[in-house]
């Protein structure tokens, strides 16, 4: 077939495999520091296995690699097949792939070196982030390159989640890690102190905001439609959440800095945009549930879909949750304590990482030429160690965490602090047992997929789709 | 004619995004930038010695941020336990902040002078052998790094051209002042300074 | 003017702004547009299977 008249699903294929190996080896990782906050052995006193150098490793590889390859494969399978065209660059495209692993090969080889900048999610030392920067550009080449020879009128809603998230993701990248380098190995930013946080929490919150929630919208505006047979439920809804949800956003970072030296007008800032946000996120979530409305019945006979429901389910949840916490007289009680870490989870495997596995097992047959993923059976098995572990995970670190929060702040009739600090961590040690489990049956999860995935493609070998006539 | 309006509305869809993302951004930092209050050092606050750098540095390098906040909140609970809220005025040399966002541990922004060099040194080693609860990690091979004295010349010397006030004297001697120090000696020094510009601190 | 007064016209702009997508979303003359845009995703299924059906 002439190559001009198919689609380019290579770079999608490539992606798409390597969300499963890096979600294998983020979550393990994930596993490996929950079970040394609980036996602290595990450190074996070995710089390179220490909790402090191996929790960055765990953040970036799940946020970066395994979502950052789910992005980079949707994105270009949806911007392909939502504009008939073939993905522009097709060089380009596959520098991305190449480009992206190496970062991520990068970073799994310096974070646990101890080279970093510290900023949370935001580690990797300025050779790697140069690296990233041009990565990145050339993702936007392709991207909105092949959104400019489209052979459609319009650009699908998800096109538009996916082109913010990749030009926000840019701006918050460059400023947020702009430094000073002092050798091959080390920087020091140009912003200090109350600057710097600020500079990070507007990134760190965006990096929730563009890099796992639009870009996931994204994914779901393309694979919830899809996966149900039905348009999305509200069009209108869409344009109106987009444009509210990728505002207020960026204004919402300093609620990670409430209480601190932060200037007040900031803090209040963040908190009301913050709380505002519930509802532009609300928006997609209804927008998304909706459009399963009336697919009912497809839920008993489709795991896919059940991980689409439970996935924006999550969503609704965390974001009623967030601007709940960024209140600031919960937040006095939340920061600083497992809460945040629970909250984090439910979005990142609840949303995140659901919403990505049941769009990549609706992908895949379709990359690999097949009517279906290998086993049905397998996928139900995974949503069910999906839930399960992410309840788990949940409900254990509220637990936790507003122990944490009561045993800190509680003082005695005479005005002394009633509880030692490591009285408090005795008391959640139960709570990092269960969270361990809850991460393990999570974990156990992706080793299923591994192998439906595994079964899926080794015997077929992938024919190139024909670009769709527009309609 | 018709291509023409497909790439307007590209064009558009993308100044759209820039300027719908941007405001937010500017309004919050920019101001923060010029703001005295977030910017001058504290009273008695001045840039950390050669040795306490290089100590910061390790510090940020085993990532013990991940676990302990240096950011007292002004609440009673916390100024009971850990002394006086902190204040921007004291972060300002502070490349890059240390924060933290988790308590795992407690806060460290007024460890200082809490504990002795060799309770500090102890704990840092193993850490059950003092606190027999804690799920803190041992650190023995701080002991044995040496500080690489060149490696601190080039770092005071990046962060005066970033405007931190190192004098040329400074710069000249920070090899010798670091000399044969190992980084647990650096680590200890960091950590024993941290808060202590405040007399009232508990 | 102040930085409150810039603050206040910003607060204005950003409502407006906000009023403004909504009746652009919401007019009627956008209807066909959306529609059109809303199929795009499930185009490709109705168009064709074009999967092999051996392996099922």
């Amino acid at each position: 077939m002439d190559t001009a008249a198919s689609y380019n699903d290579k770079v999608v294929r490539q992606f798409s495999i390597m969300v499963v190996v890096w979600g294998i080896v983020g979550m393990l990782v994930g596993v490996i520091i929950a079970a040394q906050l609980i036996w602290p052995q595990l450190n074996f006193d070995l710089p390179l296995l220490t909790y402090g150098r191996l929790r960055p490793l765990h953040t970036n590889a799940v946020i970066f690699a395994f979502g950052g390859s789910a992005l980079f494969a949707t994105a270009y399978y949806v911007v392909q097949r939502t504009c008939h065209v073939r993905l522009a660059f097709g060089k380009l495209a596959a520098f991305t792939f190449w480009g992206w692993q190496l970062v991520i090969v990068l970073a799994a080889i310096t974070l646990p070196l101890g080279i970093t900048q510290s900023k949370e999610y935001a580690e990797l030392e300025w050779p790697i982030d140069l690296l990233i920067t041009v990565v990145w550009v050339a993702y936007a080449i392709v991207f909105f390159g092949t959104i400019a020879k489209r052979r459609v009128k319009h650009i699908y809603v998800a096109n538009w989640f996916y082109g913010a998230f990749i030009i926000t993701v840019a701006v918050l990248h460059i400023f947020n890690n702009l430094a000073v380098p002092v050798s091959l190995l080390k920087s020091y930013s140009i912003y200090t102190g109350i600057v710097d946080g600020m500079m990070q929490w507007w990134y760190g919150h965006n990096a929730v905001g563009f890099f796992l929630t639009a870009g996931f919208l994204g994914m779901m505006y393309y694979f919830v439609p899809k996966q149900a047979g039905r348009p999305i439920y509200s069009y209108r809804l869409s344009v109106v959440h987009f444009w509210s949800l990728i505002a207020i956003y960026m204004w919402a970072g300093p609620h990670h800095l409430h209480y601190t030296s932060l200037p007040d007008w900031a803090q209040t800032l963040g908190m009301v945009f913050s709380i505002v946000l519930l509802a532009p996120s609300w928006g997609g979530m209804i927008n998304g549930i909706m459009t399963l409305s009336g697919a009912w019945h497809k839920l008993r006979s489709d795991p896919i879909l059940k991980f689409m429901i439970v996935a924006l389910s999550f969503y609704g949840m965390s974001t009623f949750e967030g601007p709940m916490m960024s209140i600031k007289t919960v937040n006095a009680l939340s920061h600083y304590t497992n809460w945040t870490i629970g909250h984090v989870h439910s979005g990142a495997l609840g949303w995140v990482a659901m919403m990505t596995v049941g769009s990549i097992y609706s992908l895949l047959p379709r990359l690999y030429n097949r009517e279906a993923m290998y086993s049905t059976r397998l996928i139900d098995v995974h949503f069910w160690t999906s839930t399960i572990g992410v309840v788990l995970y949940a409900v254990s670190m509220w637990i936790a965490g507003i122990t944490e929060g009561l045993m800190w702040r509680a003082v005695n009739d005479d005005g002394t602090l009633t509880y030692s600090f490591v009285e408090s961590l005795k008391a959640v040690e139960p709570y990092h047992y269960m969270r361990l489990l809850g991460g393990l049956v999570f974990f156990s999860g992706m080793i299923i997929m591994a192998y439906n995935v595994w079964k899926t493609v080794s015997d077929k070998k992938p024919v190139p789709v024909a670009v769709l006539e527009p309609a | 004619m018709r291509h023409e309006q497909i790439e307007k509305s590209l064009n558009l869809m993308i100044v759209l995004i820039i300027v719908a993302i941007s405001i937010g951004g500017l309004v919050e930092i920019i101001p923060l930038m010029f703001s005295s209050d977030a910017t001058e050092p504290a009273e008695n606050i001045e840039p950390y010695s050669p040795l306490r750098l290089a100590g910061r540095d390790v510090y940020v390098r085993e990532g013990c941020y991940n676990c302990h906040s240096q950011m007292i909140r002004p609440f009673r609970s916390e100024t009971e336990r850990y002394g006086p809220f902190t204040t921007a005025g004291e972060t300002v040399y502070d490349r890059p902040f240390q924060f933290g966002s988790k308590r795992t541990g407690p806060d460290l922004a007024r460890v200082g002078g809490r504990y002795s060099d060799e309770w500090q040194r102890l704990h840092l080693t193993d850490p059950r052998a003092l606190v027999p609860e804690s799920n803190m990690p041992g650190y023995p091979w701080l002991l044995e790094n040496t500080v690489d004295p060149e490696l601190v010349t080039a770092k005071l010397k990046a962060l005066q051209w970033l405007g931190d006030p190192y004098t040329d004297d400074q710069i000249a001697g920070a090899a010798a002042a670091v000399e044969g120090r190992t980084e647990m000696d650096a680590l200890v020094a960091y950590l024993q300074g941290l808060g202590t510009n405040r007399r009232d601190r508990r | 003017m102040d930085i409150n007064d810039l603050r206040g016209f910003l607060t204005a702009v950003i409502f407006f702004a906000f009023i403004g997508i909504w009746i652009w979303a919401w007019s009627s003359r956008r209807k066909k547009d959306f529609e059109a845009s809303a199929a795009l995703p499930l185009e490709e299924d109705k168009a064709s299977t074009h999967y092999e059906r051996e392996n099922i």
